[in-house]
């Protein structure tokens, strides 16, 4: 009971309890019970300011922890894009290889946009999808055309 | 407390005795502000600002809401204690602190 606010909870509900006593001289009922009705208000406004406050705290740690999950998540899919760029680089045929590593940014630069709840994210990750298929689809064709006699 | 709970308060307030549905009004409020993560939640019941007496009825409103909370505590105001409800609330999993001591809240 140190802040501003609960000293006036203090404050009022001292004046409740002793508006019948003979501490308070020149009460009446209606006194009374607006002293009583003042500790209620004051009461409640101080509960619901320390709820408030509570639920804000849980709801930043509640995003926090999201964040750190997805991270560690983004860190695996880029990891994992690492590995296959490397792989990619060790390819013989010079045209598909240069499909496949222009396809590359295309999903990391998606990547970011899969955990979008909008419409306009996930249009965004299959157009990305659609242009990467497309583009390793010409590399292929590419490389089936070199090889024809 | 468990380092991965997350604390969430509820301070009881003498309307909960005056308006009818008011504490399932509250865990309504709350199972909608935190949909699957309300089960990471540790609820503080808090009865500081207001100390009324607990019926058998209240403490079954303890066993309905450990359905959708499995950790909820509750916090007396300074010296209070509620023979035989408060040993019926620990046997339901409840722990119940002293107002001084904030739930185990650091």
């Amino acid at each position: 009971m140190e802040t501003g606010m609960n000293s006036a909870l203090g404050w009022l509900s001292g004046l409740a309890e002793g508006a019948g006593s003979a501490a308070a001289p020149g009460t009446c009922a209606d006194h009374e019970r607006i002293c009583t009705t003042l500790a209620c208000l004051a009461a409640k406004s101080v509960g619901f300011e320390e709820e408030l406050l509570s639920h804000l705290a849980a709801i930043q740690e509640l995003s926090r922890r999201e964040k750190r999950a997805r991270d560690v998540q983004s860190r695996a899919v880029f990891a994992k894009l690492g590995s296959i760029e490397e792989r990619v680089e060790k390819m013989s045929n010079g045209g598909l290889r240069d499909s496949v590593l222009d396809v590359i940014p295309v999903i990391l630069q998606n990547a970011g946009l899969v955990g979008v709840e909008n419409a306009k994210g996930r249009w965004a990750v299959i157009t990305g999808i659609i242009s990467a298929i497309a583009a390793i689809g010409g590399g292929v064709l590419g490389w089936i055309v070199t090889r024809l006699p | 407390m468990d380092s991965d709970a997350i604390a969430v308060k509820v301070n009881i307030t003498p309307d909960f005795y005056h308006d009818r549905g008011c504490f399932w009004r509250k865990m309504n409020y709350l199972t909608q502000l935190y949909g699957a993560s309300a089960s990471s939640l540790v609820v503080l019941v808090s009865y500081q600002y207001y100390k009324p007496e607990i019926t058998s009825v209240q403490v079954s409103h303890y066993k309905e809401a450990l359905r959708v909370f499995p950790s909820i505590r509750v916090i007396h105001a300074s010296g209070v204690k509620w023979s035989g409800y408060d040993a019926e609330l620990k046997g339901m999993g409840i722990c119940i602190f002293d107002g001084d001591h904030e739930g185990g809240v650091p």
